[in-house]
């Protein structure tokens, strides 16, 4: 009785779960096609506006922003990777918003360090804004060796950083357990064999710590470092509040990058690279990362 | 008790004038309005004045709350206005245990007279506490005062024609005639006659700021006895350096006009302790002063150097860098220096900046802001502070930088240069900057500041803007952010390492340790053995080799005796050493055949045994032992 209650429960359950995974299937499938729908509307607009750039630049204008329209569509639903927003850069960056395209950029930097193709574009950005803080110091001594790392993907990083950990604690473990046998049967074969080892323990060790430390460091850098940028022309004010005096005399254009120091209702304390400090509107600016 | 009754009757005095002293303070402190009421009288200062010197009308107004502004007659060649009031006086009097106040309020009406001759001011009202109050109509005369030449004034300036922006020193040149008393042979010095300048009365103009800077340093205008026009004069000179900044006859000088209360006459006054000579009255001389054509010319545009800002002067220029070792992109602050030859630091004050930022000579090199700087004057000398960034690394020398100013005494523009500066521009590593960074959109190379900042705008366009291709692939996420898989993977390697070690010790360990690893497990392999049994002989055969396992004993040499003796030695009780004899002996004859008892029996016999004598106290077998 108690077998056949069983078997009557697997016949109902087996059915249901494939109708319930099909069904996920299918409903995941339409989501992406959707996605890529917006994606590939987005591009044409992009190419679009590329083609009226020298006829009509109005038009052109009004075909980039769509462009970016539809590539922020495509963040907002979930998708999250450096390529849609260097896509979304390019589009800001050509519908005349520095500002907005150096957020991307940087967003896409942030997700895809150390891409040429990202930080061309990011550079070119960069020039159109009309007055810009140079960084200095310990944050350029930070960049200068990271892009050395960046060379690689973070993701790329973490394999090297976790197969060259494995391979290392199974050759130690390895090495453990024959090292008796060694002793017993000492051999010039067997001396070679364990410089070999040794070799192999000291490299794969050394390449799980440093690329594991890497990884480390770009994680943690988003949580030492709050970059932002403004994506309009704002009046930097000495407190949170219209009433404070004006840090600088006149309004910084949209594009000039800063570091988040806290954030406070409807204000940003910001840091720009000098070291100088101001309150900017939060509807003003944009905050990479978060 | 007579001390009691004296203190006793000083308390009751004190009492008694307390009370009297407060009753009186009441009734002297109490307000006694019913015996004030208004009053108003009117005085003037003076029946005679000079034309231009005011006399007051004094309204004296005595205990009242509210006073009224007064209805102000209209007078020919009389100006009158209303000057409020000029002084506040109270009085409280007690008089007969009568406390009297009194308040009174001084108010004046200035009169001025505008020409000379009698006049009489009509009757003036005026409300006191809602009250109207007219006083009597008051005549007064006023007498001209005739300079006679006794003071004037002249300005005098360069002598040659000036230009917009030359700095000219003005002399404004103040002539007294120093009065003189043929009773008391007396002459008045230059300091007394420099005193009776009204300095009220007088209009200074643009010397005012001298007479300021004179007066900050306690000190005046020297004057020094000269003759003029047959007569012997005071002259009094001030100075001041003026910028025409317009064309034509220069402003505010036709304004100046000097006030002295010139004595009217001298008399001897006498005291218990000295006599002194004071004058009689004082008259109000004003003198206009009269300009000398000063008249102020245009620069000429002819041959006007480019880069000329206003500068007119005779100059000298220098400059400076630092640092002169730097990567392109890296600032360098130039100190550019503006020395006025002629010592007129005035000049400098207004002296604009060269237009650094414009000069194609430097931009071509340099990427320099376009906003103005702001110079700082020390001396005779304004220091202008830019900052240079290198555009190219193959830059040696800052070129000399011009300056141009109009030189009024050879009447041309001069355009003068600094000394080029050696730079060393190494190749950009790094932006660095302390300062904000201005570029312009239009100035395509103003922000080449880096090897990458000089890509080619077209190879921009075409490739590094280009975007990522939209593949499937694009739809996949991407994060900075480590999961759970890491510390997972992190962890396993070094547990599962530490796992092996164990093994691999525990291993090792019992090799070299047999007769210990014998002797622990001597009761599970007697039990087993025991179980496995078939016969009488293997059980005790079993039990003897728990003995000896247990003992470090090998199992072959163990007797039935000597495990006997072994297990007292492990301090088994005597019955289970006489079951144990029992069973052992039981086992032998079985081996040969003696005896046919159920092996069950005995295996349940012997496991008993064998647990027993685990709980004894066997020793550690030593290390070797076998």
């Amino acid at each position: 009785m108690k077998r056949r209650t069983q078997h009557l429960c697997a016949t109902l359950l087996m059915p249901t779960l494939m109708l319930f995974g099909m069904t996920t299937h299918a409903q995941s499938t339409t989501v992406q096609e959707d996605r890529l729908n917006v994606l590939t509307n987005a591009q044409s607009a992009y190419d679009r506006g590329l083609v009226l750039e020298s006829v009509d630049p109005k038009a052109a204008q009004a075909a980039f922003q769509e462009s970016a329209d539809g590539w922020r569509r495509a963040i907002d639903s979930g998708v999250n990777n450096g390529q849609l927003w260097t896509n979304l850069g390019n589009a800001e960056l050509r519908s005349g918003e520095p500002g907005e395209a150096i957020a991307a950029y940087l967003e896409a930097d942030r997700l895809m360090p150390g891409n040429a193709r990202v930080r061309a574009n990011l550079l070119e950005a960069r020039n159109q804004v009309p007055a810009r803080f140079d960084s200095g110091g310990v944050t350029v001594l930070y960049d200068t060796a990271s892009d050395g790392w960046h060379v690689l993907g973070f993701d790329a990083r973490w394999w090297i950083a976790a197969v060259a950990w494995v391979l290392f604690w199974g050759l130690f473990a390895i090495r453990i357990t024959q090292r008796r046998k060694t002793r017993k049967q000492p051999s010039e074969d067997g001396e070679g064999a364990r410089l070999a080892f040794r070799a192999a323990l000291v490299a794969l060790g050394g390449i799980a710590v440093v690329s594991g430390v890497t990884v480390g460091l770009d994680v943690a850098e988003d949580s030492w470092r709050s970059p932002g940028v403004l994506v309009t022309d704002s009046v930097i004010r000495s407190g949170n509040g219209e009433t404070f005096s004006e840090v600088f005399s006149e309004a910084l254009p949209a594009g000039v990058e800063f570091d988040l120091v806290e954030t406070r209702p409807g204000w940003h304390h910001i840091e720009f690279a000098d070291g100088r400090t101001g309150w900017v509107r939060t509807d003003h600016a944009k905050l990479i990362g978060s | 008790m007579a001390t009691m009754f004296l203190r006793s009757s000083i308390t009751q005095a004190a009492r008694r004038f307390a009370a009297y002293a407060l009753v009186a303070s009441f009734i002297m402190l109490w307000p006694t309005h019913a015996a004030n009421a208004q009053e108003v009288s009117v005085a003037l200062s003076s029946k005679r004045t000079w034309v231009g010197v005011p006399v007051q009308v004094v309204f004296s107004v005595e205990n009242a709350t509210d006073i009224g502004d007064p209805t102000l007659p209209t007078v020919p060649g009389l100006d009158i206005q209303y000057s409020g009031s000029v002084s506040q006086r109270s009085s409280i009097s007690i008089i007969n245990g009568v406390r009297r106040e009194s308040r009174s309020v001084d108010i004046a009406v200035e009169v001025t007279p505008e020409q000379a001759g009698s006049f009489t001011i009509p009757s003036i009202q005026i409300k006191v506490d809602g009250k109207p109050f007219a006083s009597e109509p008051i005549s007064f005369s006023a007498i001209a005062a005739e300079n006679n030449d006794r003071v004037f004034a002249q300005i005098v300036g360069s002598d040659r024609p000036v230009y917009v922006g030359e700095p000219v020193e003005l002399v404004l040149q103040i002539w007294i005639k120093p009065f003189e008393s043929d009773q008391y042979d007396l002459t008045v010095n230059e300091e007394t006659m420099w005193q009776l300048v009204d300095f009220q009365q007088s209009k200074w103009g643009p010397f005012s700021e001298s007479l300021v800077e004179l007066a900050r340093e306690r000190r005046r205008p020297a004057g020094r006895t000269v003759q003029r026009d047959e007569g012997e004069y005071y002259l009094y000179e001030i100075k001041r350096e003026i910028r025409p900044t317009g064309l034509g006859e220069i402003e505010d000088l036709s304004d100046v006009v000097v006030g002295v209360s010139y004595p009217t006459g001298v008399e001897r006054t006498r005291s218990i302790f000295r006599s002194n000579l004071q004058f009689t009255g004082l008259m109000p001389l004003r003198a206009r002063a009269s300009v000398e054509n000063i008249n102020v010319q245009p620069l000429p545009t002819e041959g006007q150097p480019k880069y000329f800002q206003g500068a007119v002067g005779n100059f000298i220029v220098r400059a400076a860098a630092q640092p002169t070792d730097v990567a392109v992109g890296d600032p360098i602050t130039v100190t550019f220096l503006v020395g006025s030859v002629d010592g007129e630091g005035a000049v400098l004050d207004t002296l604009r900046p060269p237009p650094l930022g414009e000069m194609s000579e430097l931009t071509k090199d340099f990427r320099i802001p376009q906003e103005p700087i702001a110079g700082t004057v020390e001396g005779n000398i304004k220091i202008f502070t830019q900052s240079f960034r290198p555009r190219w690394d193959n830059i040696t020398e800052i070129p000399p930088i011009p300056f141009s100013f109009f030189d009024p005494e050879t009447e041309e523009y001069r355009t003068i240069y600094t000394d080029a500066i050696p730079v060393e521009v190494s190749p950009a590593e790094q932006l660095a900057s302390s300062d904000i960074v201005r570029s312009n959109k239009s100035d395509g190379a103003a922000l080449a500041t880096t090897p990458e900042d000089n890509l080619d705008s077209s190879e921009l366009d075409e490739t590094l803007r280009a975007n990522f291709p939209v593949t499937p692939s694009m739809l996949a996420s991407s994060s900075r952010t480590l999961g759970v898989t890491t510390p997972a993977i992190l962890a396993l390697p070094p547990a599962c390492f530490a796992a092996i070690g164990l093994l691999v010790a525990r291993r090792r360990w019992k090799d070299a340790h047999p007769a210990l690893i014998r002797s622990r497990n001597a009761r599970k392999r007697a039990h087993t053995s025991i179980r496995n049994s078939q016969d009488l002989a293997s059980i005790g055969q079993a039990v003897r080799g728990f003995v000896s396992d247990r003992a470090g004993r090998s199992a072959t040499s163990v007797t039935a005796t000597e495990a006997t003796k072994l297990a007292r030695a492990a301090g088994a009780d005597a019955p289970l050493l006489v079951a144990m004899d029992e069973l052992l002996r039981k086992t032998e004859r079985a081996g040969y055949g003696a005896t046919q008892e159920d092996p069950t029996q005995a295996g349940d016999e012997a496991l008993r045994i064998v647990n027993e004598l685990n709980r004894c106290g066997w020793k550690q077998p030593e290390e070797g032992t076998q």
